[in-house]
């Protein structure tokens, strides 16, 4: 459920100043403040110099959010892909598909990390949660790889594709669930 | 009565809100973002000798192979190799125009019949063999193209002397090889 600001107000008021012509009226009046998330990537490319060594790279980014954050990562490749391994070239003793781990992170206390390696981020991809609420909050993309044999020269490319959503769930009292009644 | 029409404004303002209280969908955004990554083109050979000395050579120029041994190649991209010598052949160290070989084929000595003024070499090793005989001068030989990446380690070429039909006319004999790899886009 969305979270919402809910409030409800009752109020008993006297019609008159007559004593004893008495009306009641009961108000309630709740507000609604809609859910939102914002995803402000820094760039929208990241250039990496390979190197025969482990790696990482960080794409700093900023998350704006009024309701617990859930995002969702999802990579095309499922690694970086160099050309020549995309056309089925193998070559023993080299490799041209370099997974890597990816983490997604929010400065915020309490945060939790989501990771995941990029093979799984392949088609769906993976869910998790921050456990925060990132109101205008920094974050970062991190990426690390270790290459496993030697890469060949050349180009390597992935896209990641990150949605950021609320956790679906009201923070706020429900109508009719008698918080306010 | 005033208070009481307030109310109701401020009621008229939230209702619509309670319509739609119960079917909140989350909001989102999605964003992408693109890593290239770049791997330099790397190849190499490491830990060759670049001198190779076959000591002291018989009458028509038998000599001891020499082993070079524990040589690296790396090379993370497909290429071309090649091989040139700027003689075609050990060719004798001397300015006098008598003792200059008379061709690439004929190794006799312009000017002293009976002797050589050159003498031919083999290689052996990473890409093959090679004799120098089969090399004419400063003109490549290919040794292959679009060969796949290699990373090798430890490897061995052995250089030996063929023998000639002549004797060699006393002194140094020289000559240098050059092995090109010329890397290729996967």
């Amino acid at each position: 459920m969305s979270p919402r600001l809910a409030l409800a107000l009752f109020a008993i008021a006297p019609a008159s100043a007559q004593a004893s012509l008495t009306d009641e009226v009961a108000l309630r009046i709740k507000g609604h403040i809609s859910p939102r998330c914002a995803l402000d990537l820094s760039r929208s490319e990241v250039e990496i110099t390979l190197l025969p060594t482990s790696g990482q790279a960080l794409l700093p980014l900023r998350v704006d959010c009024n309701e617990r954050l859930a995002i969702s990562m999802m990579s095309q490749n499922g690694g970086l892909l160099h050309p020549a391994h995309a056309r089925g070239a193998r070559y023993p003793g080299f490799t041209g598909f370099l997974p890597y781990q990816a983490a997604f992170r929010i400065e915020a206390d309490g945060e939790k990390p989501i990771s995941a390696s990029s093979i799984a981020m392949r088609g769906a991809g993976v869910a998790g949660s921050t456990h925060v609420i990132p109101y205008r909050t920094a974050g970062s993309l991190y990426l690390s790889w270790t290459p496993s044999e030697e890469l060949l020269a050349g180009e390597y490319r992935d896209v990641i594709e990150i949605r950021v959503s609320g956790a679906g769930e009201h923070l706020g009292d429900d109508e009719g669930d008698g918080g306010n009644d | 009565m005033k208070r009481l029409m307030m109310a109701f404004l401020l009621a008229g303002v939230a209702t619509p809100a309670f319509a739609t209280d119960t079917s909140f969908a989350p909001s989102g955004a999605t964003a992408s973002v693109q890593f290239k990554g770049t791997r330099a083109v790397q190849c190499e050979v490491k830990n060759y000798d670049a001198q190779i000395d076959f000591g002291a050579l018989g009458i028509n120029g038998a000599g001891s192979t020499v082993n070079d041994s524990g040589i690296d190649f790396f090379c993370n991209t497909i290429y071309d190799a090649s091989v040139e010598s700027t003689n075609g052949y050990l060719k004798l160290v001397s300015t006098n125009p008598n003792a200059q070989p008379v061709s690439q084929t004929n190794l006799a000595a312009n000017g002293f019949s009976g002797f050589a003024a050159a003498i031919d070499y083999q290689v052996a090793g990473i890409f093959g063999t090679a004799n120098s005989a089969a090399i004419s001068a400063s003109v490549p030989v290919n040794l292959g193209t679009n060969l796949p990446p290699a990373n090798i380690t430890g490897a061995s070429i052995s250089y030996s002397t063929v023998t000639g039909s002549l004797p060699l006319l006393a002194g140094t004999y020289k000559d240098t090889l050059t092995l090109t790899i010329t890397p290729q886009a996967l």
